[in-house]
Order: C-alpha cells, then structure tokens, then sequence
C-alpha cells in the first residue's frame, strides 16, 4: 500500500498496525470476515442443527448427532462478512477554523478519515466517504478496493472547506440513500442544533446502521484562550461580534461544556458511539484508544 | 474650602485622560475570525452589564484619583477655620487659668509656666492693630485685666507678674465675659484662648452660661438666643491643654477641729486627710504646728492610689487666746499648693457668759439669777473653771457690746423693747447664743410680739401660757422623763435617769411646738410637754427653758441635774463657735459689728505679715457695721482687729484652698465640644509649640491628608476592581485536558505545513 498520500502518515500506521475495527452490530457483507453477517454461513462459530435435505454438503453432517439419534443432522454456523463502513465528512467553513493547532478541523477530519479508511481496506471491509455542508459533496460509495481506497486519499487532498452548515438535513437525506445496514461515521463540528442533529442520528439508526461520531473541535474553541478585547467574526455568516473574552469566558465554557455533555448524554441513550475530540490530540492516538475501548465492550 | 495654590485646579482637566482613555480602548479591537458565534452572543449577552458596571465604575476611579490628586496639589483647606484669623485686625482674649490645680508638676514643668510660655506665643502672632485682653481666673485683680489693649506692653507685665493662686477657676464664666468684651470689639475676626488644664471642676459652671449644648442636659427646648448671644456663640474658642503626665502628689484636703469647749488645758482633737491623686501608693509624713512651732509628727502615713487617709493629732493649748497652726506634708511632690492646710482658734481661760437678770437685788439668793450664777460659776472651783460668768441687768442690754459673750443666760426679764430686741437678733444672727430661763415676769403674749417683731429669731417655739396642775387632775406637779439622747449637751445627762426624773416641775410655761418645725425638744415633761427647747438662728440658737431658774416654780434649782445642765449647755453652745471662722482663698472675710453704729476702723494682718487698715461699712438689711475683707488669694491666717472701738475684737481667719482643686479629673475634648454646642472650637495640638495651630487658625484645616487617604483609597479599589472583580485570567480544566499527558508522550505532529487545505484563525 502506498503511504505517500498526504493524509497517511507511516508512523500512525504503524502504531495502529495491530488494530482491527469490528462492528458492534451484524453487518451485511458479501464477504467472509471479521463482522457478524445476518447469513448463517459455515464458519469456525457454531449456530445450530437442521435436519439434513437432499443437496446439503455431508462434510456438514453431524455424524456424533446420528450415531445418537439415528438421523441426520447438519451443523450451521454464524457466517462471518466483510463490513460496509460509510465516512461522512463535515466540509463546512466552520470545519475551516484554526487557532490553537496547526491544522484545521477539516485537516483534522481527514487524517482521521485516511487512517480509518486503510484500517478497513486492510481488514477486507468495504469503505466509502461522503462529504456535505449544506449539500451533498462529494460521495463514494463504500468499496474495499485499493484502488478505491486510492481514490479516497487523492480526493480528501483536494478537500476544501465550504459554507455554512446544515447537518441535519443533510445526515436524513444520506440516511435514507444507505439501504444496506452499515457502519456511519460521522467527523464534524456539529454546529447545527442539537436536537435536529440528534433527529438524524436517530434516522441512521432506525434504518439498523451503527452510527459513531467523531466531534472534532479546535482547542481554542473549547477553552477559549483569548484575552485582549477581540472583534471575532462567523466563518459561516461573516457575523460581527465585539467582545472581552476575560468576561465572557466563564459563560462562554458553560455554554459549550452544555452543547458537547448534550450530545454525549444524548448519544448515551441511542446507543451512539460518541467521541469528543480536539485538533491539538494526535488523531491516531485517539482512535488506537477508541477502538481499544470499542473492542472490550 | 478655600485653595492655596489654585492653579493646580487646572491639573483637574486630568480626570478627562481616563474617559478619553476609554473611548480609545473602544474602538481599538484585534479582528479574529472564529468558527461559531453562537456561543458567544449568548455569553456576551448573559456578561453585558457586569462588564459594563466595571467599566464605569474602574473609569470614575481612575478620574477620582486623578482629580483628587489635582485639587490636593491645590493645597485645600477648610475655611470655616481658616476664618478664624484670616487677614483684617484681630481681637483676641487670652484666659489664663492660675487656679491651684495649675501649679501641678508635669514632666517637670509646672503646668502654668506652660501656659505662660503659650501665652507669649500668642502675643508674638498678634500683628499691628490688633487687641489682646488677658484674663485670670484668680488671684489679684490687675488694673488691665478686662480691657483689650491695643500694645503688648501692659499685657507682658501682668503676665510677668501672675502667679498661681489658691483659688478654683471658673472657666466658663471666664469664656463668658472674655466674649462679651469681644463683642465689644470692632475687629473682623475675634477669638477665645484659653490656657487650662481642663480640670473637670473648672467647667462645672458650664450649664448657667448658657453655652452647653441644646438637649444635652434638660428636656424643655432651648430658649431663642437674642442676636448678641448668637454673635457670641459664633467666636470661636481655642483649648491650649496644658495637662500633661502630672508627677505623684499627695494632698491635705481636710482638717477638722474638735474639743467639748475650746479651753486652755482641755485637749483639742484635730483629724487630716490626706488625698493620692496619683496612681501609684505614696508614704507621707504629716506634721501639726500651732503658733509657729512645730507640735506633733505623725507616723508615716501609707496612703493608696486616688485613696484618702485620716491621721487624729491630739493637743492642748496651753493659754488662752488667739491661736494660729498649721499642718503640713513633709517632702515635695506634684504640687506644692495643696501640701498645707490652716486653721485659727480662739482659746478662752473660761467661756465667757453674761448672765442677765431683771434688776439687781440687794439680798442674793432672793435674785432669780441666784441659782443660775451658783451653777455657772461653782464656789469650789477656784481659778481653773471653764466658763467666766458676767451678771448684767436688763437695762445694760442696751448698751453691752453683747458678741464678747458666747452664751447670753436670760432669766426671768419682761419682754425687752424693740431696740433691746433687735440688738438680741444681731447678737444671734451673728453668732451668739441665747437661752431663756422663764419666771413670773414673763408674759407669754408680750414675748410672741417680741419674737414676731424680731422675725421669729427670738424663741425657739411660740409660747403658750402658764400651767399649773389643774385641782382635779390628782397630781400637783410633773417629772422630767424623756431628754433628747442624740443632743451632745443631754448626752452626758441620761445616767441614772433618777437624777432627772427626781425633778418635780410645780409651773412651766407651754411652748407650741407644733408651729415651730425648726425647733428641737431637748426635754420633756411626764404628759410630752416640752420643757427646754432649742432653735438653731443663721450663725447662732436660741434656747428656751419653760420653767424658772427659782424654787417657786419647780425644784430644779436645787436638784443635782441642774449644776451640769447648765454646764453642759453652755459647752455645747460654746463649742459650736469653731468652724466659724475659716474660709476658701479667694472668698470675701466678712465680720459683722452688729453693735457699732460708726464707722470702725480694722486692722487686718495678712498671712505674709503684712498689714492693712480699713474701714467697715454700715450693715445691709440691719443696723450697725460690717467689715469685709475680699483681699484673701493667698492661703494662711488673715487676723482682724478691731481699733477705735471700746472693746476691741480679734477674730483671726484661717484660708485655705478649696479641697476639691486637687480633684485630678479632667474633661475629655469631646465632652467639651458637646457642651460647648455650636460654638466653633480648636484644640490646640501642642502647648508647648503653637505654630501648627497658628497655621490651623490662619489658612483652616489642610485637607490635604485626607485627599491623599481618598487617593490611597481610590487606587486600592481600583486595583481591587481591575484585579479581583474583573474575571479570572487563569487557565481552567477543559473537557481535553486528560490528553495533556499524552500529547506530551507522543510527540506526534501534523503535516499541516504541507497541507493543501487553507487552515483559517
């Protein structure tokens, strides 16, 4: 595999080597592998007995179930399949912001698409990256191909932020193009209202995929450092607002402390992975103790 | 307020820079893209009047400081003191108190060299033009005290010659008339100094002077000042406290003499006190001479802090006569004014007694003065008797210079005339003491006239009439049972009770006792009539005993009681002379010369030795003469002689200080200003050194600390808003701040540099 993408760094490779991402849920593949398939299939996983038809392969045979019983019987196991694993990538210009780190959001999101991306292309899964702001941009379906993976990575070079933001509608209207139960990963901001974001989710999920959130958040935005009176405006609406941060700030960290436990709290209680995260913490750090955590559970 | 330098007030157009300042700082702002701001209008919203109350509040402070600092270098002072003595002639009265308690040493300088040398500081501030009286609260009267000069001349000579006197002070009085005579002044400015120790009992006259405080002390409102009063109120007075740490000191503030009948040979009992104003216990010696020679010491005496302690000296005078003494501290201590204390006493070889009868009979024992003659002057005793007996008769009355006798023995006369009468009141007003003895010549209705014209100062009670045993009654005579135990004259006389109750009373006369409260019963018959009565007059007694001095009233005469109840009366009545002739320095002697109708020309010697000679005056309100002597501020005895006249009297005066100038307490100068009310008043800062004060008085109060207190103040609530109030600066935990320790461990870092994305912020 090549590792001269820009967004693929060999040495957060290396240390995620010896990771696999596994769905938590049964996932629809075509593919034998790692995830729990629907399909019972034959495999090393034993499901149950069905009594023998005619054109059944007899290496299935339960041959200790005939001696006992005198019939025939044929051993089902739990099939393992491949994994259709779908990125959506906020673009808006909201994505765009850096100020405590070095790379932006967006940068931010697609380093962490990237590694994501090449852990399941490894592990034979299928893999695809959707993009959107207040539309649709870009959409590859998932794909286990290296050469759809080295589409993926030239793509996500060429990303470039975009508007304002829309999630909500835009996560219903993806949710009902997957018609395959999948596994959704969604890397934004989520600077949309939180219970129209939440109602998307909840779409995801009622259409049987798994949903995680990466919540990704420039450390500036989280903490607020400023301290002379700053004229800040909207990367979106190009807004105005003049302000003394050492007066605000206090209000300002309830205030977003409140927007991310929301989403955590309300994430909780649908069963969706959320991870809240921010641009100055290694990207591969985060995700090697994410799937870590993700594996024991 | 008034400004010294009020250029500096242009220095206030500073307090502008901070709202300029403000204004500035609005419309400079670092122009940072963020990535929502949905977060922070809410927030900017929730902090919009906090930061504006900061704001404001931050921006008055700094213009606070900045003004105050301006009008401070303006030199700022208070005019209403600076009004005191501002430019324009001045008048100025100086009250020097020189009352006793001034001669106190405080740290080793007597407070009224102090006060001196402040007064010669203020005579030095004095420009041209302006007046100065100097008034002393005792002592001599000086020709210039009371005018206000317009030269230092005459005022630096009588300061140079006023001394302490034993007097006490009266400074509020002093403020008084020192005020009115500023009024009289045309001068633009005019104040009071006064020079004291503030002694709590120089200011007790406070009250009456009308300057205390309105509701201080009564519940009735205020009178209205009349326009004067109201100028008055409004001159300032100025405290110069010259009190310092006094040194301990002792003084003797009481001297009381005492003897059944002041005799030569009888002991006399004289008991001092001392007084410890300090706070520390003194040990003191006191000696008692009497005529200049030294006659008893007494042992060391140990006397507590602020505590009194008495010492008995026991004596006798060895002839009779005049006699002066004196007892005395031995040492020196805080105040040598208050170390002695004086006293006089005249010594008789016997009391002398005139005895009065109606007219002189040639058989003896058939006079109604028989038995009162044989009691007074028993015939067995000789030279060495204590009371000398003359016998008088009525007529005489007219003529005898009746104050050479302490005791006037009238018995049996018809009621004297008018003249004789008024002669009898002068000699009792004055001090002398008569006792009628009733008998058949006395006629109750002609004597009550006699007394009523006399004002009543005649008898002791009204009388009533005459009694005898009525036929069916049983009983022809009375008994004598009850006699006054607490009278120091029946005393002696209440053992054995038979020795009065054997006394069988034929007659008496009734005295109405009821209209008389004044009057004590000192004996009494078996049915609680009164039969010897005694009114106390002004400065002398009337007595009465209601029946005769002969045996054909009862048998007293002739009864054993009736030897020492004369006896015993007139020592008792004799006696009652000591206290009578000793005064306070700086109060008028006076001597009444009831019997003299001319002028009597009398001799006073002072206690210095020296001696004048003046006339007396006729008596106000009663014929005769009267001396009075007001010269008396020095301490010691003053003795008067009587010269032109045919009996010459002496009467020597023993005059002290007054007991309570060593009383220690002082008025605090809060008391003071509340007494004083809303008459302006400055405490002097130091005595010693006026110039501060001079400065106070000149350009008023520098306010000048208390704007450098406002700046202080305002710049620590500046820097308490700017660094308290205002919003923590300090780094909070944030949500990431778990990943602290592992972005430190794994170094890991972005290609971002390389990045084709256009990173914003």
């Amino acid at each position: 595999m090549s590792t001269g993408y820009r967004y693929l760094e060999p040495e957060a490779l290396a240390r995620m080597k010896n990771l696999a991402m596994v769905a938590r849920g049964v996932v629809e593949g075509s593919i034998t592998g790692l995830h729990s398939s629907p399909y019972k299939g034959f495999s090393v996983e034993f499901a149950e007995h069905r009594e023998y038809t005619a054109g059944d392969d007899p290496r299935h045979l339960d041959y200790k179930m005939l001696a006992r019983t005198d019939r025939l019987y044929i051993k089902q196991y739990e099939e393992e399949t491949n994994m259709r694993v779908q990125i959506l990538l906020d673009t808006s210009a909201s994505m765009g912001y850096c100020h405590a780190s070095k790379i932006t959001k967006l940068q931010y999101g697609s380093y962490l698409t990237a590694v994501l991306a090449y852990l399941m292309t490894r592990q034979q899964d299928s893999v695809g990256l959707t993009t959107f702001d207040t539309k649709i941009g870009l959409d590859m379906p998932a794909r286990s191909s290296p050469r759809h993976f080295n589409e993926m990575m030239q793509r996500l070079e060429a990303l470039e932020p975009g508007e304002e933001t829309d999630i909500a509608s835009t996560l219903h209207l993806l949710a009902n193009r997957f018609k395959k139960r999948c596994l959704i990963v969604i890397i934004s901001d989520l600077y949309d209202e939180p219970d129209d974001v939440m109602r998307a989710l909840h779409h995801f999920h009622h259409r049987k995929h798994e949903v995680i959130v990466f919540n990704v958040f420039d450390k500036a935005e989280v903490e607020f450092p400023f301290t002379d009176t700053i004229a800040f405006h909207d990367l979106e609406t190009d807004e105005k607002i003049k302000i003394d941060p050492a007066y605000v700030r206090d209000a300002y960290r309830e205030q977003i402390n409140a927007f991310i436990e929301g989403y955590r709290r309300s994430c909780a209680e649908s069963n969706i992975d959320y991870v809240m995260t921010d641009t100055s913490v290694p990207y591969d750090f985060m995700l090697s103790k994410y799937i870590a955590k993700r594996t024991l559970l | 307020m008034t400004f010294v330098s009020t250029a500096f007030l242009l220095a206030a157009a500073a307090g502008a820079i901070p709202v300029v300042l403000h204004m500035i700082n609005r419309q400079q702002a670092k122009k940072l893209p963020f990535s929502t701001l949905r977060f922070l209008r809410i927030s900017a919203e929730k902090t919009r009047r906090r930061k504006r109350i900061h704001d404001v509040l931050l921006m008055l402070l700094r213009v606070a400081v900045l003004i105050l600092i301006a009008v401070g270098l303006a030199e700022p002072t208070l005019t209403t003191l600076g009004s005191f003595w501002g430019s324009g002639a001045s008048a100025v009265a100086v009250i020097l108190d020189n009352s006793a308690s001034m001669g106190m040493v405080d740290e080793g300088r007597p407070r009224f060299e102090t006060a001196r040398e402040a007064t010669r500081q203020i005579l030095n501030e004095l420009a041209d033009g302006d007046q100065i009286t100097l008034l002393t609260t005792g002592g001599p009267e000086f020709a210039e005290q009371g005018r206000l000069q317009r030269t230092q001349d005459k005022i630096l000579q009588m300061l140079d010659q006023v001394e302490v006197s034993y007097e006490r002070a009266d400074l509020a009085l002093k403020v008084q008339e020192a005020k009115k005579l500023l009024l009289q002044a045309d001068s633009k400015h005019k104040q009071v100094f006064v020079l004291t120790d503030m002694q709590q009992l120089s200011w007790e006259g406070l009250k009456d002077t009308g300057e205390e405080a309105p509701g201080n002390a009564s519940d009735s409102p205020p009178a209205a000042k009349t326009p004067e009063e109201q100028k008055a109120a409004e001159i300032p007075v100025i405290f110069v406290d010259c009190h310092r740490n006094p040194k301990p000191n002792v003084a003797v503030t009481g001297l009381e003499l005492s003897a059944a009948v002041p005799v030569a040979g009888l002991p006399i009992a004289a008991s001092v006190e001392l007084f410890n104003t300090s706070s520390v216990p003194e040990k003191r010696l006191v000696e008692l001479y009497v005529d200049g020679s030294r006659e008893a010491t007494s042992p060391e005496l140990e006397i507590p802090p602020e505590g009194k302690v008495k010492h008995d000296f026991q004596f006798t005078f060895k002839r009779g006569g005049l006699h002066r003494g004196e007892v005395r501290l031995v040492g020196e201590d805080g105040s040598r004014y208050d170390d002695g204390r004086y006293f006089s006493m005249e010594v008789d070889q016997g009391i002398p007694v005139a005895i009065v009868k109606p007219k002189r009979h040639e058989i003896s024992y058939l006079e109604d003065t028989f038995y009162v003659e044989q009691a007074l002057t028993p015939p067995r005793s000789g030279g060495s008797w204590a009371i000398r007996t003359t016998t008088l008769t009525a007529d005489e009355l007219v003529t005898e210079p009746l104050s050479n006798y302490k005791v006037l023995f009238c018995v049996n006369l018809e009621a004297p005339d008018a003249d004789t009468a008024q002669r009898l009141r002068s000699y009792v007003t004055g001090g002398g003491n008569l006792v009628w003895i009733v008998g058949d010549n006395v006629d109750p209705a002609t004597y009550n006239g006699m007394n009523e014209g006399a004002g009543g100062q005649l008898l002791p009670t009204p009388l009533v009439d005459v009694r005898l045993p009525a036929p069916g009654d049983g009983r022809d005579s009375w008994n004598i049972t009850l006699l006054d135990k607490e009278h120091p004259a029946m005393r002696p006389l209440l053992q054995p009770a038979s020795l009065y109750q054997s006394v069988l009373i034929y007659k008496h006369l009734r005295m109405d006792t009821a209209a008389a409260p004044g009057a004590r019963v000192l004996a009494r018959l078996d049915d609680g009539e009164a039969l010897l009565a005694q009114a106390p007059v002004e400065r002398g007694s009337v007595t009465l005993l209601g029946t005769s001095a002969h045996v054909g009233w009862s048998n007293l005469p002739v009864r054993p009681l009736f030897l020492p109840l004369l006896a015993r009366l007139t020592f008792d009545l004799a006696g009652a002379e000591q206290a009578r002739h000793q005064t306070l320095a700086g109060s008028p002697l006076i001597l009444p010369l009831n019997d003299e109708l001319q002028t009597v020309s009398v001799e006073v010697c002072l206690p210095s030795g020296a001696t004048i000679r003046r006339d007396s005056k006729p008596a106000e309100g009663h014929p005769g003469q009267e001396f009075t002597f007001g010269d008396t501020h020095a301490v010691g005895i003053y003795s008067l002689q009587t010269r032109n006249t045919t009996r010459p009297i002496t009467i020597a005066y023993s005059v002290n200080l007054d007991s309570d100038e060593v009383d220690p307490k002082t008025l605090a100068h809060e008391d003071m200003e509340k007494r004083f009310g809303g008459t302006p008043i400055v405490f002097a800062d130091d005595p010693e050194d006026l110039s501060s004060t001079f400065r106070k008085l000149r350009k008023g109060e520098s306010l000048w600390e208390l704007l450098l207190a406002g700046v202080l103040l305002a710049l620590v609530f500046e820097t308490l808003i700017s660094n308290l109030l205002n919003p923590q600066q300090e780094e909070r935990k944030s949500p990431m701040e778990d990943y602290g320790a592992l972005r430190a461990r794994t170094g890991f870092g972005y290609k971002a540099e390389t990045s084709g994305q256009k990173a914003v912020g």
